[in-house]
């Protein structure tokens, strides 16, 4: 039951896409580079070389579940802004289990993950039960719950008692049996089975969505919540669970992150690949298999940041304004979709009686 | 000289014709009813004649001048006017201000609104209305609501009005002054333009019919050398049956049993539904009449687990369901058809057969386990699309594809498929066309042969009239009157107690 908007959707994401390209391309001639140079940065950057395709994955994983995160609740029609601090949560419950357990190497990594996965979750469920229960909007309270995981997790790594370093803001590193294996062992940018988890949950979370009884209820009340209410589906319940849901992902960005590339939490985890998340789902229509390539797509952004300046001479911000514009154009949909339709002579504003 | 002339009008929406090559004549001076089912192009033929949608091809004359290209201003200038099914008037702003909001006449920077309630007050006194123009618009009925609306386009000038369904949302008395404004209207020498699928409406008050199906003309009358049934036939294309045909049943076992209800809206801090009682037999229908607003959505939300009551009892076979969650209800056996289709019967973006589902999806055989049976939704679709005429049979479009007829279609197919022991249908017909509507008694009587306890809730009087066994009215949250078949329906009665106690400054 496929709905027929899916090719409408890609279309115009494509659409969003080649036209960001094109406005960062007048930018970059702009600046003083050249459009061929420009194109062969950003192409050497991510997918070209082995160094950049290497750093594209890598980027490219946690986007994907931040992404996820987003896109979840929002099928129930919920605004998760809350990723950052789910995805600090899920660093420090894997962090928890990989310094202070020492155990064969499969059984702590997938209780890492597993912690990681739960504290995420907790911290969606909260905000979900506060929406649910008292109708606290989802906006507020998640960017309430990001200060305080964010700073949480600072005081823990820092004055706390995870500071592992006298006179830094960061953990020891932990247990060599927590790392997770590694797919591909690139110098510097070695890629882990991270990005394997990562598919993996945009497989589950498709399957939920489209294949379950949990799937079709989030949906419905993200489609038309009295209609879900009429026929007898708990509206609170699946704000709860597509929360939930949410924070599983996001705190699996956390956990992966550490436990597949830093191997450590410090205070300058990366908070922005959160916000990052909210522009992926929207650029993957909020779709679990849309946000790979669109995870993708701003993690090889990313990755050709270096290439643009060393090569092409282009203000590595010609890639912010890609994304920029990327995320524009995506939320400018509806405009997209009215000039593609627009007939010539088209309606005439409606005047009053 | 015609007051209108449209000829050869022809208007698409990407492939779909709306109108199709229409002529259409209106004289000066008539009341000229324009029928046909939802969809047959009416609504677009008025708008394109307002200048809301440009015509793709014909000629459009108005007393006789050809106007290349007609847009809503311009239609104001020539004299037209419209009267739109959803009333276009703010309603926190006092009367006069709306009406003459547009208009307004000027003195220097500021508004004269001495001037405008001189003139308003002189419009009023020709047409017989009295009307306060210092209320605040919103706390008016409907009825008076309308009364301002064709207050605001004579103001303007108007001399052809075009009335859009102006009766769906009046009681019968409403109604009955409506049309005697129309007559005076046409007396003093206005042409009306009446758009409605109201048969007897038509036949009650215009001069002249020209009906629609599938965006053409396809019959033109006098109306006096007409009747409803070859009006119906014309528009339908087939036979249809008007006439509720209701075969005596004896009373079987109660199933229904409300006793003295109260619930309380939160918002407006006032007993929405105030001590409602009654009860529902095997095989009966229980219809409510009202004006909208006084408390039959409440009524229903109650009855089917949405709201909570605040006291009071009510039991489904003599179980205790009262401030049950709607699942609750459901697995009792209540079905329910809504009142607001889109809103709450339909999830618009789910297919047809994922929208038959819903209420069920969690129970074999839509499920097992924790996946759905998509085969089994899809086989389930096709058979009830089978089973209730659903067009087109497609279990797998989105629901917001289908008619507005059709999409009523899968609602009481999805609620009929529930068998269930008590049915509520809340405006069941609401916005739909006469072929649908008869397939709709036809299920509800159908439902009455097997068994179900019935209640109708219907702001139409004619519907409740002609389906209950017995009839309830409702007002002001209570319930005001009760009658029973056998002994026959007072009509005036009911429609007084329907109006009865409102407190309002509309004396003609």
């Amino acid at each position: 039951m496929f709905g027929k908007g899916r090719l409408a959707g890609v279309i115009s994401s494509i659409i969003a896409v080649s036209v960001a390209l094109m406005v960062g391309m007048v930018f970059a001639l702009i600046s003083g580079g050249n459009i061929a140079n420009t194109f062969k940065a950003i192409y050497m950057g991510s997918f070209g070389t082995q160094m950049g395709l290497a750093s594209t994955i890598n980027n490219a994983v946690p986007l994907i579940f931040t992404g996820l995160a987003v896109a979840l609740p929002f099928r129930a029609g919920l605004f998760n802004i809350g990723g950052a601090g789910q995805m600090y949560m899920g660093a420090i419950g894997a962090v928890l289990v990989g310094l202070y357990l020492n155990l064969p190497s499969i059984v702590e990594i997938i209780l890492a993950v597993g912690l990681g996965a739960l504290f995420g979750m907790m911290w969606g469920i909260l905000p979900g039960y506060l929406k649910a229960r008292f109708g606290v909007h989802e906006v507020i309270n998640t960017i309430m719950m990001n200060y305080i995981s964010i700073y949480f997790v600072r005081y823990l790594v820092s004055n706390g008692p995870l500071n592992g370093v006298m006179g830094t803001a960061r953990t020891v590193v932990i247990h060599k049996s927590a790392f997770f294996p590694i797919l591909w062992d690139y110098p510097i940018k070695p890629v882990s089975i991270s990005i394997v988890i990562a598919v993996v949950l945009c497989g589950i979370y498709y399957w939920l969505l489209e294949s379950t009884k949990i799937g079709f209820e989030i949906k419905a009340v993200g489609y038309n919540p009295r209609a879900a209410e009429y026929s007898g589906i708990s509206v609170n319940k699946n704000i709860i669970t597509a929360m939930a849901l949410g924070g599983i992902a996001a705190g699996l960005a956390g956990a992966c992150f550490t436990l597949g590339e830093m191997h450590f939490v410090s205070n300058d985890f990366p908070v922005e690949m959160a916000f990052t998340g909210i522009a992926v789902a929207l650029l993957g229509r909020n779709n679990p298999y849309g946000v790979i390539p669109a995870a993708f797509l701003f993690a090889a952004l990313q990755a050709s940041n270096l290439q643009l300046q060393l090569f092409a001479h282009v203000p590595k911000d010609v890639v912010n304004i890609i994304q920029g514009v990327v995320i524009m154009f995506v939320a400018l949909d509806r405009m997209i979709t009215y000039l593609l339709t627009k007939k010539k002579g088209g309606v005439k504003s409606a005047g009053d009686t | 000289m015609y007051a209108v002339e449209l000829k050869g009008i022809t208007k698409r929406f990407e492939r779909v014709v709306a109108n199709d090559s229409v002529d259409v004549e209106i004289e000066e001076g008539e009341i000229h009813s324009i029928v046909g089912e939802n969809g047959a192009g009416k609504s677009t033929l008025m708008k394109v004649l307002y200048g809301y949608y440009p015509k793709d091809s014909g000629v459009i004359k108005i007393f006789g001048r050809e106007i290349e290209e007609m847009t809503p201003h311009k239609a104001i200038s020539l004299g037209i006017g419209m009267v739109h099914q959803e009333f276009m008037l703010i309603p926190p702003l006092k009367v006069i201000e709306n009406i003459i909001l547009g208009s307004e006449p000027r003195k220097g920077f500021f508004i004269d609104e001495k001037k405008a309630k001189k003139d308003v007050s002189k419009l009023m006194q020709e047409m017989g209305f009295n009307i306060d123009l210092d209320i605040e618009t919103g706390t008016l009925p409907v009825g008076i609501q309308q009364k301002i609306e064709i207050l605001k386009i004579l103001y303007r000038g108007a001399k052809i009005l075009i009335l859009d369904e102006p009766t769906a949302v009046l009681t019968p008395q409403e109604v009955e002054e409506l049309f005697s404004i129309l007559k005076n209207l046409k007396k003093a020498g206005k042409t009306i333009i009446l758009i409605t699928h109201k048969l007897q409406e038509v036949i009650a008050v215009s001069d002249r019919v020209t009906v629609m199906k599938e965006g053409k003309v396809v019959g033109k009358r006098l109306t006096r050398e007409t009747s409803p049934e070859e009006l119906a036939e014309m528009m339908v294309g087939r036979k249809v049956l008007l006439k509720v045909e209701k075969p005596p049943r004896s009373r079987g076992r109660k199933v229904v049993e409300v006793k003295d209800i109260w619930v309380r809206d939160e918002v407006k801090d006032i007993d929405i539904v105030r001590g409602v009682t009654f009860d529902i037999y095997e095989g009966e229908i229980v219809g409510i009449a009202g004006v909208a607003g006084n408390g039959q959505t409440e009524l229903v939300e109650a009855l089917s687990g949405m709201r909570k009551i605040e006291r009071g009892s009510i039991t489904i076979d003599g179980i205790e369901m009262a401030n049950c969650t709607p699942k609750e209800v459901r697995l009792s056996g209540v079905a329910h058809i809504p009142e607001d289709r889109k809103g709450m019967g339909l999830v618009m973006e789910y297919t047809m057969a994922e929208n038959i589902t819903m209420g069920r999806h969690d129970r074999k055989p839509f499920s097992k386990g924790i996946t759905m049976d998509k085969s089994y939704m899809l086989k389930k679709g096709k058979e009830l699309a089978e089973a209730f005429d659903i067009r087109p049979p497609e279990p797998s479009l989105q629901a917001k594809f289908f008619s507005g007829g059709n999409q009523q279609k899968i609602i009481v197919a999805r609620e009929f498929d529930y068998h269930p022991k008590f049915l509520i249908a809340s405006q069941p017909t609401r916005g739909l066309d006469i072929g649908a509507i008869e397939y709709v008694y036809r299920y509800l009587l159908k439902a009455r042969e097997e068994g179900k306890a019935i209640l109708l809730i219907s702001m139409e009087l004619e519907e409740v009239l002609s389906l209950s066994d017995r009839l309830l009215v409702m007002f002001n949250g209570e319930i005001v009157g009760s009658f029973d078949s056998k002994q026959g329906f007072d009509i005036s009665l009911i429609g007084n107690l329907m109006m009865r106690g409102r407190a309002y400054t509309d004396v003609r």
